[in-house]
């Protein structure tokens, strides 16, 4: 079930109406979470049954956690729940990978090695939960957060079927006590919500899917196409995968704000990024944030000296990259942003003795260069992840830098121009809440209510004849 | 519930989106009404009005008295459309019968027996009177597993007209218009992003299909620039058939919405030929083993207890003149369109013409 398949709206409708009409927020919780069980079991109803389990357990280690003072229990119960979490999502997500790469550096060693694989069904959005339970956990450990005492709080701030597939991963400490406290009807929050959910549908529906018209078929058989057409599908992409995840993100919070949830804000204004730090600050917020605090930070961050900073730096990419999929293609995706990182970190301390090179960055031209350089970079590293694999990503490259005659692509280059520059506007309205207390709120109620019924008519209108499920869907 | 003056403007704004959405979609739903024809279904009206202007001019130019050119109809699915040269069909019959004949092509993306009776009957309706229709019957129309698609008429707005003539046919159908959930937004949105900004579609979209197809109704499929589009083409295919082609199992409900069609061809003494359209060996071998044969003969009982001919070209072409293994290119296009003329167009015309003698000569003789 999708945010925008016709079976989800009457699931919604229903959730949404029971919620609101029940008095107490305490059976609010119960019908929330009934729903976010069912919404996961119209995939598969074992794996939701898995969640269950595995959340079940990471409750009672919290409250183990949260009890004892004695640290070897403490640390045991810990690496418990981390080898739960983290085997389960080895299991799910990496073995057949693991098998397949121990069994090519067989090869490659001169030994003849067959391995099997295994008929595995990967859990959607297992990445993002097991993310948020080790997160409590480790945050529990750290008494950052004390343990929840309520098993059905604990079960929906895992489930909660807004954020359940594809994030934001959010922290115990934003979301737990969101869950206790009395929801209250608030119009201007349920506009909030239909404004974000709308966005969100426009992103998704009007931008992505009909750029993967363009993009899917240039990444199938890259050889056919001239050197102009790829890099506008490799820059399509930059902006498809955005509006995608994106626009995922915001239907999310869209939904949670309708019952009263605020969540993480995930995406802000990306592509404006004058460099790929700032791009990582920006990008997937919530799973940047997670993996500096809760991996490049205890890996020492940037406290050890340059080079274990770059070492750090390197190792976090290179493991966010394999979280986002099991494929060495998002391995190299995850080492270029660390050696982009790390590149610029040098050249952070270039501008230290030369402070010239930074004033001329932080002039108009300077500024603009640097958004379009690292623009140029993200989307470079983006057809390591696109690709299915290297073979693909290699003629991309070759076809991207040295020029190929060749077909044009399906839709008209004015008209894919046509919709990046449209997506430089909808970037604009990512950022949200300036620009709609900039303009909307002065509008009359009927002007935005034509607003909002031209948005609606224009999502039907562009929706293409066939569109595609989120692609962080299978993360 | 405290109304404060934020809460009030926001549930006016809400309220005043339903409002204009909902008034937008009854806007539209009302150009869409059965009155409106032209823009409810050019398919149909676009084509009617070119043949009528066809068959004028053909009468006009034949001597007084003199019967009338015979007309062959082919309707069906997009596999039809763009596999019938008609021009070609009148060029060849006309050498050969020694007289004129009319062809026009009537298929449509997506078309059923539903869809195909539906067609029938406007045409009827509009005073057109085919002697030959030749069917194109879509195999996934037949399947059990499809049966609940076949009322459903979503790719044809069903009328108050057309809701009467399938009901004296028992046929019981929804009539599409009024559609409470805008749904013919939804539905028409190729063809008003077409008319609005046809760069944002692809090529072979950005223009309304019908007004690319020739004089004679028919389309040619454009040639296939590069194998990705080719290899695209083939996975919506597979996509949208392999699964029930896998369990093809025969529904009564498809089989008997093609015997009320062939029952009114042969009421109307209209010849009617189905035709089992070409298919490449990738689309056959998604079949269920056996499927094609009971499909086979499920239309061959069909087609004899109506009085009907069949014309299996299932295995008619090769797999290189197929766009998608079940769409032919022009080179397909060409020889299908040859072969049925020379097979079964022109036996059938031949028959219908030794009668239409006969019927003369007796009459003479009297």
């Amino acid at each position: 079930m999708l945010f925008y398949s016709p079976e989800f709206f009457p699931f919604f409708a229903i959730v949404f109406a029971v919620y609101w009409l029940l008095p107490k927020q305490s059976l609010r919780t119960w019908v929330l979470l009934a729903a976010s069980f069912y919404f996961y079991a119209t995939w598969n109803q074992w794996l939701a049954l898995i969640i269950g389990v595995t959340s079940v357990i990471d409750y009672v280690v919290a409250r183990g956690l949260d009890a004892s003072t004695n640290q070897r229990w403490r640390r045991t119960l810990l690496g418990g729940s981390l080898v739960m979490n983290l085997g389960l999502l080895a299991y799910f997500k990496y073995v057949n990978f693991f098998l397949d790469s121990l069994e090519m550096s067989m090869q490659a060693a001169g030994m003849s090695l067959s391995m099997p694989t295994l008929q595995v069904i990967l859990p959607i959005g297992i990445s993002f939960y097991t993310f948020e339970a080790i997160n409590y956990t480790v945050d529990v450990y750290r008494k950052r957060v004390p343990a929840e005492r309520s098993l059905p709080h604990f079960l929906l701030f895992i489930t909660f079927f807004p954020h359940l597939v594809a994030g934001p991963i959010v922290r115990a400490r934003d979301f737990l006590p969101q869950i206790a406290q009395q929801k209250r009807w608030d119009w201007s929050r349920m506009q909030l919500g239909c404004e974000f959910f709308l966005l969100g549908l426009f992103k998704k529906l009007a931008i992505a899917d009909r750029l993967a018209m363009v993009v899917d078929p240039v990444f199938a058989d890259t050889q056919a196409y001239n050197t102009s057409a790829v890099w506008l599908a490799v820059v399509a992409y930059s902006i498809q995968i955005y509006c995608d995840f994106s626009g995922y993100t915001d239907m999310a919070i869209g939904l949670a704000h309708t019952l009263g949830f605020k969540l993480a804000k995930n995406f802000d204004m990306p592509y404006a990024s004058v460099n790929i730090s700032e791009f990582w600050r920006r990008w997937h917020i919530s799973l940047s944030s997670w993996l500096r605090d809760y991996l490049f930070i205890p890996l020492g961050g940037s406290r050890g000296g340059t080079w274990l900073t770059y070492r750090n730096l390197m190792l976090t990419m290179t493991l966010g990259g394999l979280w986002h999929g099991a494929s060495w293609t998002f391995v190299a995706w995850g080492i270029m942003h660390g050696t982009f990182l790390i590149l610029h970190k040098q050249l952070q301390d270039l501008w230290i003795v030369w402070p010239t090179g930074k004033r001329l960055l932080q002039t108009h031209v300077g500024r603009a260069v640097s958004i379009a350089l690292t623009f140029v970079c993200v989307s470079l590293a983006w057809v390591c992840f696109r690709a299915p694999d290297f073979a693909t990503a290699a003629q991309v490259y070759e076809h991207l830098f040295v020029p190929h005659a060749g077909t044009r692509l399906v839709i008209p280059n004015d008209g894919v121009i046509m919709i990046l520059l449209a997506v430089l506007a909808a970037h604009f309205i990512g950022h949200w809440h300036a620009w709609r207390r900039r303009s909307l709120q002065q509008l009359p109620a009927p002007a935005i209510g034509l607003a909002y019924a031209i948005a609606l008519v224009g999502i039907i209108v562009l929706i293409p004849e066939y569109s595609k499920p989120f692609i962080y869907f299978q993360f | 519930m405290i109304v404060r003056p934020n809460s009030r403007r926001a549930w006016l704004s809400l309220a005043w989106g339903v409002f204009f959405f909902a008034s937008a979609a009854a806007v539209l739903q009302v150009l869409a009404a059965p009155a409106v024809e032209r823009f409810r279904d050019p398919p149909y009206s676009f084509r009617r009005d070119k043949l009528k202007e066809r068959l004028k001019t053909l009468e006009a130019s034949i001597a007084e008295g003199a019967p009338r050119p015979p007309l062959v109809v082919t309707i069906g699915s997009s596999r039809i459309l763009n596999a019938v040269d008609c021009q070609s069909t009148e060029l060849v019959l006309k050498q050969r019968l020694g007289q004129d004949v009319c062809a026009a092509n009537f298929g449509s993306p997506g078309f059923g027996p539903l869809h195909s009776l539906v067609l029938l009957g406007r045409l009827l309706r509009d005073g057109i009177q085919p002697d030959v229709v030749v069917i194109d019957v879509l195999p996934l129309y037949l399947a059990k597993s499809s049966e609940s698609q076949l009322p459903k008429e979503q790719w044809i707005p069903i009328t108050p007209a057309d809701k009467a003539w399938l009901a004296d046919r028992d046929i019981e159908v929804e009539v599409t218009q009024p559609d409470p959930q805008g749904l013919t937004l939804y539905h028409s949105r190729t063809d008003i992003l077409a008319s609005c900004m046809p760069k944002l579609l692809p090529r072979s979209r950005a223009t309304k299909w019908v007004t690319t197809t020739d004089a004679w109704g028919g389309r040619r499929t454009p040639p296939i620039a590069n194998q990705a589009m080719k290899t695209q083409g083939l996975e919506l295919a597979k996509s949208t058939y392999h699964d029930t082609l896998r369990d093809f199992e025969i529904g009564e409900a498809g089989l008997s919405a093609v015997r009320v069609l062939l029952t009114e061809c042969r009421q109307r003494r209209i010849d009617a030929v189905v035709v089992v359209m070409p298919e490449g060996p990738t689309f056959r071998s998604w079949y269920r083993t056996g499927a094609l044969h009971e499909l086979a003969s499920a239309l061959k009982c069909v087609t004899r207890e109506c009085g009907a001919h069949l014309v299996i070209s299932s295995e008619w072409i090769e797999e290189q003149d197929f766009w998608d293994s079940h769409h032919l290119l022009a080179s397909g296009a060409e020889r299908f369109s040859a072969r049925l003329t020379r097979e079964a167009l022109e036996p059938v015309l031949q028959g219908r013409l030794n009668v239409a003698l006969q019927s003369t000569d007796a009459t003479q003789l009297r």
